[in-house]
């Protein structure tokens, strides 16, 4: 029995996240080596499928050398915009789990998780749990390293990949971490890796066990640094992701659309999340932006401020239905997309508006609230509005994850 | 082309026009000024100088010597800054050969890439239009009352101007004009009697909103036209027109011609309070320098500060969890029940700057009604002012 937990983090890396994006939603690739990155001459490597792995293909590799070990596989041009909405997607997840989530790309974040166990229960269980909502709600693989500090939860992650769920209990950071070679100590890359081994040192325990003022008049600051990190010390505190500016959502059509209400209706389901969102951030909006992109390619977008900022959908679509009015839908669109802006805390003063309509009745934000705590619950797309289940039927719009699982 | 004219006559005409040529335009050709020198049977000269942006126009007229008639259009910004130091106390234009245009005066001689004048967008004609004699800086006053409630948001079109409402004919007092801005968060209107229309003005639509940005170059208009400072204007007078969705103004020889905002106003008599029990009674200068003091810790653009109001007592204060807090009191005659509200502290001060009574009154209902402020004496003056919710 180890001792009681302290602080503890997650440190969460989806595995080989924009290959397992693209496998997922082109099953002919499952199974098959799939290697995103830059095409062209100087392209690298961006993430390679666990199967084109044992070929030698890693990322930041030359594609050129990706081509020659792996002759077989299946290149494919990043989708950023798309990979940022599952990003999304994922983070939002890890944000039923936390309130401070720090993210650290696309595809890794720090969740501080300290203080859980009542609620959640042990770490390692609620680690297996959010992996496996991951994978229920996105067909997503990730790997997670549970520990006291960040540094080790990051190292831990990393060791059984994919799928692995790698725990360091505390007190046993020492131990966790002695076998592992310097490589794994942040901070030391190749060249100081020569000169670290150079001084006899090749595991991280062996770091731990020197004369701190010998390794620091060696290596200088570098030194204590790797001597305070090898024996698990790492003071940096989970900090929550920077502010956001905006919240937007926006999709990309299977087929072009034209005309206002057509747009409208795509846009009502987005407006709907935009709006949880705002609520989940206690945030306003002080603005609303109308985003489509033309068959062509072309970007337009149009915004307007509100005189009393909003949080519910029905006002954010108000605003959006007078921005299609500005805006030409006669030619065909291949994405719709809003995004409010200004925000603003719920709790912040709020200035008042002579002409604006009273503040949300309450019946409409008392339900808001009700939908909130469904989709808490059950997931996104557990109640929807019904407008929006007709053009499901029809085919028209496509949802990430079909059926949510209630996680249990 | 080729005339003579006064320097600092040209110089005048010039900085009156500047504001409407400097705006960012997509038509180069827009930050040309158009220029025709002209001469009449008796052979007297005249230039007339002509600046547009597409929605608000100007056109002035100067005596000159004209050798010889033509037209052409130069780099206005160019020529203006020129002209400010040109030694004068005359300068002669002439148009060369591919639309160059050469200015001298004194020793000095130049040369100024122009345009063709048959490029230049045609300014409406306000011929026909029928004009109202108006009290210049009457009117001009109502339009500083005003202007400042107006929206900078384009995103708000119909609220980037201010409301001009005519009284109706058979009103008590046709005579009466009445101007309305608001920015939503604030409004103010304002009524004045012209003596000059016992009739009144007819407008079609009942009342036109005139643009935010054509009410600044009227201003400008109204300053260098007035006689007293010797512009062309006669007397304290200007001349007001409405033709289909434009408005014109004229003083002296320079006409204005702006293209009205299209768009509806709101219903700003419903947001006039009409009853609020709660009067309070400050010395304007007192509370304008409190707001002052208080707003020195406010966070943001928004500036919050409260008010708490008791019997003969009013504390402004402002707290902001970053920098500190301040309270100010401020000596007021109240008896009714006590109140807490706040406002936005530029919203009270821009308006109690407005004011002309050295005491105003501030009328409240709730802390989440409108508050009225007005002066003391002056009941055609309201400011109406939307409380914050902290």
């Amino acid at each position: 029995m180890s001792a009681p937990w302290g602080p503890i983090v997650f440190h969460v890396d989806m595995d080989a996240f924009y290959a397992a994006i693209e496998q997922r939603d082109r099953p002919t690739l499952r199974g098959q080596p799939v290697i995103v990155g830059g095409l062209g001459a100087r392209g690298v490597v961006s993430t390679a499928s666990y199967e084109a792995r044992p070929f030698g293909v890693h990322s930041a590799l030359p594609m050129y050398l990706a081509r020659q070990r792996c002759p077989q596989g299946v290149f494919l041009t990043p989708r950023g915009a798309y990979y940022a909405e599952v990003s999304r997607q994922v983070m939002a997840i890890f944000g039923r789990y936390s309130p401070t989530v720090e993210p650290l790309s696309l595809d890794e974040a720090f969740l501080d998780m300290t203080g859980t166990e009542a609620l959640m229960g042990p770490p390692e269980k609620t680690a297996a749990r959010l992996q496996r909502e991951i994978k229920a709600e996105l067909d997503l693989d990730a790997s997670i390293g549970v520990a006291s500090v960040k540094y080790i939860a990051k190292v831990a992650s990393d060791l059984h990949k994919p799928r692995g769920l790698t725990v360091c209990p505390p007190g046993e950071e020492r131990a966790f971490l002695a076998p592992l070679p310097i490589e794994r100590l942040w901070g030391v890359g190749k060249k100081t890796a020569v000169r670290v081994r150079a001084l006899g040192l090749s595991t991280i325990g062996d770091v731990a066990g020197a004369d701190p003022r010998w390794l620091e008049s060696e290596l200088k600051s570098l030194g204590r640094h790797i001597h305070n990190l090898a024996h698990g010390r790492d003071a940096r505190m989970v900090e929550r992701g920077v502010e956001r500016k905006s919240i937007g959502a926006e999709r990309t059509l299977a087929q072009d659309v034209t005309g206002k209400s057509a747009v409208l209706d795509l846009l009502r389901p987005l407006a709907d999340s935009v709006a949880a969102a705002l609520r989940k951030k206690e945030r306003l909006a002080g603005g609303v932006r109308l985003k489509v992109k033309y068959a062509d390619f072309q970007l337009r977008t149009r915004d307007e401020k509100l005189l009393a900022p909003v949080d519910n959908a029905d006002a954010i679509l108000e605003v959006l239905a007078r921005l299609c009015d500005r805006t030409d839908l006669a030619t065909p669109l291949r994405l719709v997309g809003l995004a409010a802006y200004d925000l603003v805390e719920r709790q912040a003063p709020q200035q008042g508006s002579l002409f604006a309509p009273a503040p949300v009745p309450q019946k409409r934000g008392a339900l808001d609230a009700v939908l909130d705590q469904v989709t808490e619950k059950f997931g996104k797309g557990a109640v929807r509005r019904a407008s929006h289940e007709v053009h499901e039927r029809f085919g028209d719009l496509q949802h990430g994850a079909d059926r949510p699982d209630d996680p249990s | 082309m080729d005339f003579r004219i006064s320097v600092p006559e040209l110089s005048r005409a010039l900085s009156m026009m500047q504001g409407i040529v400097q705006r960012k335009n997509t038509m180069p050709i827009l930050s040309n000024i158009l220029v025709e020198a002209e001469r009449d049977a008796d052979g007297n000269g005249r230039l007339i100088l002509s600046a547009t942006d597409l929605d608000v126009g100007m056109r002035t007229v100067r005596t000159c010597d004209v050798e010889e008639a033509g037209t052409v259009t130069v780099p206005a910004r160019a020529l203006a800054d020129m002209v400010r130091v040109l030694p004068g106390p005359e300068m002669s234009v002439k148009k060369l050969a591919n639309q160059h245009v050469e200015v001298k005066s004194g020793r000095t001689n130049a040369r100024l890439m122009g345009l063709s004048a048959d490029e230049y967008p045609k300014l409406p004609n306000y011929e026909e239009v029928t004009f109202y004699t108006l009290d210049a800086t009457l009117f001009a006053d109502m339009v500083d009352k005003t202007l400042y409630a107006s929206s900078t948001d384009e995103t708000r079109y119909n609220l980037n101007g201010v409301l001009f409402e005519p009284a109706p004919k058979q009103s008590e007092d046709p005579s009466m004009l009445v101007m309305v801005a608001t920015d939503g968060h604030r409004l103010v209107r304002i009524d004045r009697r012209f003596e000059t229309i016992p009739d009144g003005i007819t407008l079609d639509e009942g009342s036109v909103i005139l643009p935010r940005k054509g009410l600044g170059e009227l201003k400008r208009l109204l300053d260098v036209e007035d006689p007293a400072k010797g512009g062309t204007g006669e007397g304290d007078t200007l001349a007001i027109g409405f033709k289909e969705n434009h408005v014109v103004v004229r003083r002296g020889n320079t006409t204005l011609g702006m293209r009205l905002i299209d768009g509806a106003f709101p219903d700003y008599k419903q947001v006039i309070p009409t009853i609020s029990d709660k009067v309070v009674r400050i010395a304007r200068g007192d509370l304008a320098e409190s707001l002052k003091r208080v707003s020195v810790l406010a966070a943001d653009k928004m500036q919050p500060v409260k008010l708490s109001i008791k019997e003969n007592e009013l504390t402004v204060g402002c707290s902001n969890p970053d920098a500190g807090e301040i309270v100010d009191d401020v000596p007021v005659e109240y008896a009714g029940d006590d109140i807490e509200i706040a406002f936005n502290a530029r919203y009270l001060s821009d308006a109690l700057a407005s004011l002309d009574d050295r005491n105003v009154l501030l009328k409240l209902t709730d802390n989440l009604s409108p508050g009225l402020l007005v002066g003391v004496d002056e009941t055609h003056h309201l400011c109406v002012v939307m409380p914050m919710r902290l």
